[in-house]
C-alpha cells in the first residue's frame, strides 16, 4: 500500500479564533489563498467549495467543526488537470495555542494509491500556510506563481 | 508540475518568506539576528565552505557544533 499523507506544522503569532477564523471566511482566504474564496455554513455534514474567478476549485464537505481547536472537510480537486479525477482526500485543521501563538498542524490524507492530487498539495500547502501566517502577522500575503503562469499563457 | 512518478517525500520543511535571499541569508548568518529569533542563541560560523558551525547561548557554552557543507551565497563567503 501506498497511501500517502502530507503533514505541515507552522506557528502564528496570533490567536486561535483569528486562525480559525481566516480558515473558514471567503473574504480571508480570497486575500491569503490567492483568489480562492471558501464558502460553507460550517455545519457538519454541509458542502464546502472553494471558488476562484467564478470556477469550482476544491469542494467537500464538512467533517469536523470545533471552533477554534480543529476543522475538518473532505477535498476534491476539481480544478486542472484533476477536474474530479480523484476521490475526495481529507484535511484537518489542529490548532493549539501556546500563550500568544498559535500551533497550527495542518493534516491532509486519506488519498488513493499514487495519488496526482496529493502530489500538487505538497507544492501548494506551504505557500498557502506561509501566505496565512504572512497575512495574520504583517497583514501581507503571498502570491502563487501557478496563476501567474496561467495569466502569462493565457 | 512534478512528475508523480520520480516524486520521493522527504523530511524537508518548505516555508516562504516576503523577503529577499539577501536579508534571509543575513538573518541566518549574522549572530546579532540569530539572537532575537532563535531564542536567544548566537551562531557562531567560519564564513568558508568547510569551517566551523556553532550555536552558543548567553555566554561561551557550545550547544551545538558542525561543519560547514556547503555554502552557496551569491558571491561567495564573504
Amino acid at each position: 500500500m501506498n497511501k500517502p499523507s502530507f503533514v505541515y506544522v507552522t506557528y502564528i503569532a496570533s490567536t486561535p479564533d483569528k486562525v480559525f477564523k481566516a480558515l473558514t471566511s471567503a473574504d480571508a482566504t480570497s486575500k491569503f489563498w490567492f483568489g480562492n474564496a471558501v464558502t460553507s455554513d460550517w455545519k457538519v455534514g454541509s458542502p464546502m467549495t472553494f471558488r476562484r474567478e467564478g470556477k469550482l476549485i476544491v469542494e467537500g464537505k464538512i467533517l469536523e467543526n470545533d471552533p477554534p481547536r480543529r476543522l475538518s472537510y473532505t477535498f476534491r480537486s476539481m480544478h486542472e488537470p484533476f477536474n474530479g479525477s480523484e476521490p475526495a482526500s481529507r484535511v484537518v485543521f489542529d490548532l493549539e495555542q501556546q500563550r500568544d501563538q498559535v500551533k497550527l498542524t495542518v493534516t491532509h490524507d486519506d488519498f488513493v494509491e499514487d495519488s496526482k492530487v496529493f502530489v500538487g498539495i505538497s507544492n501548494g500547502w506551504p505557500l498557502v500556510l506561509s501566505s496565512l501566517k504572512s497575512y495574520l502577522e504583517a497583514n501581507r500575503v503571498l502570491w502563487a506563481p501557478w496563476y501567474e503562469k496561467e495569466r502569462v499563457a493565457s | 508540475m512534478i512528475d508523480p512518478a520520480r516524486f520521493k517525500p522527504k523530511t524537508v520543511y518548505v516555508i516562504y518568506i516576503s523577503s529577499t535571499p539577501e536579508k534571509v541569508w543575513q538573518a541566518l548568518t549574522d549572530p546579532a539576528l540569530t539572537r532575537q529569533y532563535f531564542f536567544g542563541f548566537a551562531i557562531d560560523i567560519e564564513r568558508k565552505t568547510g569551517g566551523a558551525f556553532r550555536m552558543l547561548y548567553r555566554t561561551a557554552a557550545c550547544t551545538s557544533a558542525a561543519k560547514l557543507s556547503t555554502g552557496r551565497r551569491p558571491g561567495g563567503w564573504r
